[in-house]
């Protein structure tokens, strides 16, 4: 097998095509070049991405496709990449969000398209980046560097509150990532290296875990959201763009998912079970409470926005259960999570082109106008709900299981989770969907155009296909995924 | 000779004096050229020798590698200005050849202020600095704000100097000698270190306080800042910050290394100030430079922090952060030059608005620099708070860390302010903004410039851990 830089590749690919988009002629109609330009980047990205899938050795727990360069002159603090059944997954999936948002991109008009799309080529890469940083410093910077484009895509082309929302998203996370970085620093002073894979034989004594524990916390868990960090996601949520709001959903969530695995689980292992009722508390409040307010949303998107509280909730259930089924149950989730959402927004930004307006109120019985839209939508909600046979329900029940073994009152709490889902997310698709025809609603209604159309097919195989093989990503994680286990007890309690 | 650079940049700079003069059509212009020309001839001579080690006129100064690298920076980032200056329009009063001879002599005061080895040396090459720099900040003669900034400017600089001179006498008294070495000496020989000694630094410590407009003693930055000419704030944000930083910096290491448990929580209560009011206080400013200003005492009091330990790798980060600030800040006041309506400088921060729309590569190049600023990954700003940060944790301080990424959050939020203006608002007056290339393709640079010092800080840590390790030598 020839040994290609896959990971660098993946990096670099979008940084040229970044270029192109932006050398492309400005004076352009619908600005074709750029267009073409981004739709040629992420599909080549997302083709090369699932080089790592089909040349990944799932026996090995350790990291592979491992590049190294020299950054600072030093053996210990260097540029290095490489993935491992943990963050391989969630590669594709970015690659493969950020390649649907620019086929969905492909028919619209907005004001500066040329930045609109260099800044989702950007994003490709420092996400890509994020998961495949396997040192402290390289996923710091990756991990920040998601601000700049995320921020510009949240104020310049989101909603009627968009500079509030975009300083509350910035400030949020800024504030939580920084304490990361004098953890990051820390380890770097105490053990001299960097490198995580070499971070995990070392042990740190219970008190400076704890410390170091909630460094990482305030970051993860600002990112993830948790609650009560999660004021920022409703606002970002209803004022970024459709395709602004996919990303952050689909993907941007994830990393704080991804960030308590990998640091907070692997390298603490103490504080981590020491934290454990803390996480139990404030997830079932996330599940529980957020539930709730997403009942009562009017708006679509914030309804959605609210949902993925609660949806991490079972995440974070499931990470800090530290079993097997737990962490299989969270990464299931995750993804899932990443696609249904992303399918949610897609959606609600499809209603939105047509009618300009995301009231909830605003709509009825647009099954009979749009109804390819109500058959996918019905995929997503069902998908959301966890029902069995789709993605959701992989996730949800994996988790249960495992918080069920950890706890019988917390699995009992949460598990009501699943059916205030069903509630909201009934509840939503009978008021927009269903019912007689809101006199709102005009006869003439475009129908699904073919971009959106292969979006959403692309997005519903995607669900049941997970729902239906989970092992499809499980293979991949379970011997990463021992290590980690193996460092926590059958029993916390 | 060893102190050929400053003797070439003195022997220039009273040639360019007789002969400005005689010159009748655009004076400013061809005495400014020639300036530039003779700031290159002085760093090549200083490139030349950068590696001697020596002590000269009896150890009133001293030339190492970390003094000449000093220079270096300041020759440079005045040569920047001093081209700012000519490519740039400005108001009538400041075409005058005087201005340039005035910023070449303030920068011999800075050379000789670097490579003081001496309290009495250093003392008067300060003031030599210093009265340039008055005569800068008041050059509009016609304008009221500047001649006002020109008498805060005076007022406070005049007390700094009575705070030094006594500062120094007291210790004169003590040690019997103001060489530097002495001084070094005196305090090894001695079990415990006098009061006085002490009081005596503190003294020394606050009036430098006041030259870097380190909190608590930066009320006269904002005033002086927004009433100085731009172009006069763009030079006395960065060449001078260099100088005083440098002295600050020889002068705690070398002769008052013994006590720096006294000093270290001293320069910490000086960096936390620093950092709080420089973070709080731009929240509400409108005008960027204003807003400069405590962008200004923010990072100073970050580049502090990295002065705590007294350590090699604390002067390397700082030595690294006072390039990269450096880059940063022309940036930043390169624009703000170029910002222009009618014919007249605007400074308000809502001029930006819609920036993107009518110069779409400088409103990049300026959110690049801004972002850098505020410290966020990958960009060049990030690589120097790290580089500090890593410091501070080294020595265990982890209160201090603490603090300085926070404020470095808040600090973010007016960097990201102004982001906003340029790209999210919608335009109210068109600025008639950067007509000329030269300033456009300086942008360009500068903004690259910070995109990919992340890809070799190496490059910068070596440079700098071998200035640092001259430093130390006199140890």
């Amino acid at each position: 097998m020839i040994n290609l830089p896959i990971l660098p590749i993946l990096i670099c690919l979008p940084l040229i095509g970044l270029l192109f988009i932006l050398l492309s002629s400005e004076n352009d109609e619908n600005s074709i070049q750029s267009k073409k330009s981004a739709i040629w980047t992420s599909v080549s990205n997302f083709l090369l991405s699932l080089y790592l899938p089909f040349n990944f050795n799932k026996e090995i727990p350790h990291f592979q496709f491992v590049n190294s360069f020299n950054w600072f002159n030093s053996d210990n603090l260097k540029f290095t990449l490489g993935v491992d059944g943990i963050s391989m997954p969630f590669i594709v999936l970015s690659t493969f969000l950020i390649l649907l948002c620019v086929i969905y991109i492909y028919p619209q008009k907005k004001k500066n398209m040329r930045m609109y799309l260099a800044s989702f080529i950007l994003l490709e890469s420092f996400l890509v980046g994020t998961f495949s940083a396997i040192d402290l410093f390289s996923f710091y910077i990756f991990f920040e560097s998601i601000l700049i484009p995320m921020y510009l895509i949240i104020g310049f082309w989101g909603g009627d509150r968009r500079v509030y929302s975009a300083y509350k998203f910035f400030l949020y996370t800024l504030i939580g990532s920084v304490l990361m970085l004098i953890a990051i620093i820390f380890l770097y002073q105490e053990f001299g290296t960097t490198s995580i894979a070499r971070l995990l034989d070392y042990t740190l004594p219970f008190y400076i875990q704890v410390w170091l524990w909630l460094a990482f916390f305030a970051s993860f868990a600002v990112k993830i959201p948790m609650w009560p960090f999660h004021t920022w996601l409703p606002d970002a949520h209803v004022e970024a763009p459709t395709e602004g709001s996919v990303i952050l959903a689909g993907i941007l969530l994830k990393l704080g998912g991804y960030g308590f695995i990998r640091f907070n689980l692997s390298f603490l292992p103490d504080a981590s079970i020491f934290f454990t009722p803390f996480i139990y508390f404030l997830s079932v409040i996330a599940i529980i409470y957020t539930s709730f307010i997403a009942i009562v949303q009017e708006d679509m998107k914030k309804l959605i926005a609210y949902s993925s509280v609660a949806h991490m909730g079972f995440v974070t259930l499931g990470i800090f259960s530290a079993n097997m089924q737990g962490l299989h149950g969270a990464i299931v989730q995750m993804i899932s999570h990443g696609i249904i959402s992303a399918a949610l927004f897609f959606c609600i930004g499809s209603i939105y082109n047509r009618y300009k307006t995301k009231e909830i109120n605003y709509f009825g019985g647009l099954s009979q106008k749009i109804p390819k839209m109500s058959f996918f939508f019905l995929i997503f909600t069902l998908g959301a709900i966890g029902f069995p046979g789709s993605s959701g329900f992989i996730g949800e029940f994996l988790t249960l299981m495992s918080v069920y073994s950890r706890s019988t009152l917390v699995a009992f709490i949460s598990s009501f989770g699943v059916i205030l889902a069903a509630t909201y997310m009934l509840l939503l698709y009978k008021k927009v969907f269903l019912g007689p025809i809101n006199s709102n609603i005009d006869n003439k209604v475009n129908q699904l155009h073919v971009y959106e159309t292969i979006t959403f097919l692309a997005l519903s195989i995607m669900i049941l296909m997970i729902g239906i093989k989970p092992n499809l990503i499980l293979s991949y994680t379970t011997s990463s995924l021992d290590r980690i286990v193996s460092l926590y007890p059958i029993t916390i309690f | 000779m060893i102190i050929l650079p400053e003797i070439i940049l003195s022997l220039g700079f009273l040639l360019l004096l007789c002969i400005s003069p005689f010159i009748k059509a655009d004076s400013h212009k061809f005495i400014g050229y020639l300036g530039l020309l003779l700031i290159f001839l002085t760093q090549f001579s200083i490139v030349k020798d950068i590696f001697i080690f020596e002590e000269v006129f009896e150890g009133f100064f001293i030339i190492d590698s970390f003094g000449s690298f000093l220079k270096l920076i300041i020759l440079i980032s005045g040569g920047l200005v001093l081209f700012f200056y000519l490519i740039v329009k400005h108001d009538k009063s400041l075409n005058r050849p005087e201005f340039s001879l005035v910023v070449l002599i303030s920068l011999i005061g800075m050379m000789f202020m670097v490579s003081a080895n001496n309290l009495l040396s250093l003392f008067v090459s300060i003031e030599l600095q210093s009265l340039a720099l008055y005569i800068l900040v008041s050059f509009s003669k016609e304008d009221l704000n500047s001649s006002e900034a020109g008498v805060k400017y005076f007022v406070v600089g005049s007390l700094s100097t009575c705070i030094f001179l006594f500062g120094s006498s007291l210790i004169y008294g003590l040690v019997g000698s103001t060489d530097f070495s002495s001084i070094s000496n005196y305090m090894i020989d001695q079990p415990d270190i006098p009061m006085i000694l002490i009081i005596g630094l503190i003294f020394i410590l606050v009036s430098i306080s006041l030259k870097i407009s380190a909190a608590p003693f930066h009320m006269w930055t904002p005033d002086v800042y927004e009433g100085a000419p731009t172009i006069v704030t763009a030079f006395i944000s960065t060449a001078p910050k260099v100088a005083v930083f440098g002295v600050l910096i020889r002068l705690l290491v070398f002769p008052f290394g013994e006590i720096i448990v006294d000093w270290g929580k001293l320069v910490i209560i000086l960096s936390i100030t620093s950092m709080i009011i420089g973070s709080l206080g731009a929240i509400m400013q409108s005008d960027i430079k204003r807003l400069m200003a405590y962008s200004t005492i923010n990072h100073i009091g970050f580049m502090l922090m990295g002065l705590v330990p007294g350590t090699e790798e604390g002067i390397t980060a700082i030595s690294i952060y006072l390039i990269l600030y450096l880059t940063m800040n022309l940036g930043v006041f390169l624009f703000i030059l170029n910002m222009q309506r009618d014919q007249i400088n605007v400074t308000a921060i809502k001029d930006l608005s819609g920036l993107y729309k009518t110069e779409p590569v400088m409103a990049g190049c300026l959110a690049i620099i801004l972002f850098s600023m505020a410290g966020i990954p990958p960009l060049a700003g990030f690589v120097g708070k790290l580089l500090i940060l890593n410091v501070v944790v080294d020595s265990n301080l982890f209160f201090l860390a603490v603090i300085a990424v926070l404020t470095s959050v808040i600090a973010a939020f007016y960097y990201i302010r102004m982001v906003k203006s340029i790209f999210f608002d919608e335009p109210t007056e068109e600025l008639d903004i950067l007509t000329n290339n030269q300033s456009k393709l300086l942008m360009i640079l500068f903004s690259f410039f910070n995109l990919t010092v992340i890809l070799y800080p190496q490059f910068f840590l070596n440079l700098s851990a071998s200035i640092a390790l001259s430093l130390f030598a006199l140890k």
